[in-house]
C-alpha cells in the first residue's frame, strides 16, 4: 500500500514536471501575443522574478515591446499575474541593471536602443552554454552519435 | 522600522506552551505569510501582536510600542479571524456601520463595492450567514478598514476556490494603492505564497524561517534516479525527505549544490526537479518515517 502510493506519488510528480517542462519550451517558442506572452510557472526551478525578467525579453525580441517606448510598469505586472508587487520590481529591476530597460522619469519604464540585439546575444551564450549543452547529454543518452545528429539538425525542416 | 518585534515572547496555556521564546522582526509594508501546521502557535502569535492576549513572558512591540490594553497602537490595527463575534440581533449592515465608525481610515466606497460583489444582503442576521458569507463580511473588514497593520487569520476558510482568488486580487489591488503591513495566516501556501514577498514559517511556537518567498521557493531540490547512485551522491548533503520505488528513489536535498554538481548528476540521468513551496512547508515540519510502521 504505501509503495504504492509513493509510485503514485513520483510518477504524479514526474508527469507533472515534464508538463510543465514541455509547457514551459511551448510557451518560450510561440510567443506571440502580449500578454499571452508571459506565463509564469510555479512549478518551475526558475524564480518567479526571473520569469518575469525573460517575459519582458521575450516581448523585446518578438517586438511586442519596442525599443525607446515605454515598458511594462511593476504595477501593471503586478496586476496582470496577481504578483507582489516587490517580485515584479525586481523582475523589472534585473533589466535595468542589464541596460535593457531604463527608468524615464515620471514616465516609467522604457526599453533601451539596443535592448533586442543586447537580449539576443545574451541568449545565444546561453544556448550555448546550457541548452546545447543539455541536448547533447539527451543525445548522449539515447546513443545518438555526432554525424547521426548533424543528419537529424540537417534534416530539421524549419516550419 | 519594523512593525512588529518580539523578545522572547512566551505564551502558556496551563501546561501547553503556545509560543515559546519567540522572536522574530517585521518590517513595514510588506505581505507576510505566516506558516505553521495545526498548533504551531499561529493564531497565539497574531492574537499577542493584535493585543488579543497577553504574554506569559517575553516582549511583543508594535511599532515600536506596547501592545496590549494601548489604545494609541491598537488604533493601527485590524485584526481579522473565523471567531469575530458580534451580538445574535448584528445585521450585516450594522457590522459595517460599526467597522465604519471604528476604523478611522475606513474606506465606505470600498466596502460598498464590495458588499456588492460579494452580493451580501446587508438586512440579513450575521448569525444566520453561511461560514462562506461570515468569512466575507470579514474579509471585507479586513481590508476596507486599511490599517497600517491588517492581520488576517485564516481569511479564507470557507470559501471556494474562485471567491478565494477573487479575495486574493482584491487584496493584492488594494495594497498596491495603500501599502501597508499585511500579515496573512493559511495552510494553503500554494495559493497565496505568489502575492506574499516574505514567509514566516513556525514551529511549535517557534520561528524555523523567517525568508524572501524566493529564497523559500529555492530552499531544496528534489533529486530522482537510480537509488546507489543517489545514496553516494546525498550522502554529505541534508537530506529533507526521501523515497524510493525498486530501484530508483526520490531525495529532496537543500538546495546548496554546484553547477559541477549538477552537470555531474544529468550525466548520470539523475531528474533535477523543484520542490513546491508547500511540499517543502510539509518536508520541514512533519517527522518522516511515520506511514512505514503501517
Amino acid at each position: 500500500m504505501v509503495l504504492e502510493y509513493k509510485a503514485q506519488v513520483i510518477l504524479d510528480r514526474f508527469m507533472k514536471r515534464r508538463y510543465t517542462t514541455l509547457h514551459e519550451q511551448c510557451s518560450n517558442a510561440t510567443n506571440t501575443m502580449g500578454s499571452d506572452s508571459m506565463i509564469i510557472s510555479m512549478e518551475s526551478t526558475v524564480p518567479i522574478y526571473i520569469q518575469i525578467a525573460q517575459g519582458i525579453e521575450n516581448d523585446i525580441i518578438n517586438g511586442i515591446l519596442i525599443e525607446n517606448e515605454s515598458a511594462y510598469s511593476q504595477y501593471q505586472i503586478s496586476r496582470e499575474y496577481q504578483i507582489n508587487p516587490a517580485t515584479a520590481a525586481k523582475g523589472i529591476n534585473i533589466l535595468v541593471q542589464e541596460g535593457i530597460l531604463f527608468k524615464k522619469r515620471g514616465l516609467g519604464m522604457f526599453v533601451s536602443i539596443g535592448a533586442g540585439g543586447a537580449i539576443k546575444r545574451k541568449r545565444k551564450e546561453i544556448f550555448f552554454n546550457t541548452t546545447i549543452d543539455n541536448f547533447m547529454q539527451e543525445a548522449k543518452k539515447l546513443s545518438i552519435d555526432k554525424k547521426e545528429l548533424k543528419r537529424m539538425i540537417d534534416e530539421y525542416e524549419e516550419e | 522600522m519594523n512593525v512588529i518585534t518580539t523578545q522572547s515572547l512566551t505564551k502558556k496555556y496551563k501546561d501547553i506552551i503556545a509560543l515559546d521564546e519567540f522572536n522574530i522582526s517585521i518590517p513595514e509594508n510588506k505581505i507576510i505569510g505566516l506558516i505553521g501546521k495545526n498548533g504551531a502557535g499561529k493564531t497565539t502569535l497574531l492574537k499577542a501582536c493584535a493585543g488579543r492576549i497577553r504574554q506569559t513572558s517575553g516582549e511583543v512591540k508594535i511599532f515600536g510600542e506596547k501592545v496590549f490594553d494601548n489604545l494609541d497602537v491598537l488604533s493601527k490595527i485590524v485584526f481579522v479571524d473565523e471567531e469575530s463575534q458580534y451580538d445574535d440581533s448584528f445585521r450585516v449592515k450594522d457590522i459595517f456601520a460599526l467597522a465604519a465608525c471604528y476604523y478611522q481610515s475606513w474606506d465606505d466606497d470600498l466596502a460598498q463595492k464590495l458588499i456588492k460583489h460579494f452580493a451580501l444582503k446587508q438586512t440579513q442576521k450575521y448569525k444566520k450567514l453561511s461560514r462562506g458569507m461570515k468569512t466575507q463580511v470579514n474579509i471585507i473588514i479586513g481590508i476596507c478598514a486599511r490599517m497600517p497593520l491588517t492581520i488576517l487569520d485564516e481569511p479564507t476558510l470557507g470559501l471556494d476556490a474562485a471567491v478565494r482568488k477573487d479575495f486574493y486580487n482584491i487584496l493584492l489591488r488594494d495594497y498596491m494603492n495603500h501599502p501597508r503591513t499585511i500579515i496573512i495566516s493559511s495552510h494553503l501556501l500554494n495559493e497565496i505564497e505568489i502575492l506574499l514577498e516574505d514567509i514566516v514559517l513556525i514551529d511549535k511556537g517557534k520561528v524555523l524561517m523567517n525568508v524572501p518567498v524566493e529564497e523559500f521557493r529555492n530552499y531544496s531540490v528534489a533529486l530522482v534516479g537510480e537509488s546507489t547512485f543517489l545514496k553516494e551522491f546525498v550522502q554529505d548533503k541534508e537530506v529533507l525527505d526521501e523515497s524510493s520505488l525498486g530501484n530508483a528513489s526520490k531525495y529532496v536535498i537543500k538546495n546548496e549544490i554546484t553547477e559541477k554538481e549538477k552537470k555531474h548528476l544529468v550525466s548520470n540521468s539523475i531528474d533535477i526537479q523543484s520542490v513546491s513551496s508547500q511540499d517543502l512547508f510539509i518536508y520541514l515540519t512533519s517527522k518522516g518515517g511515520f506511514y512505514e510502521e503501517f
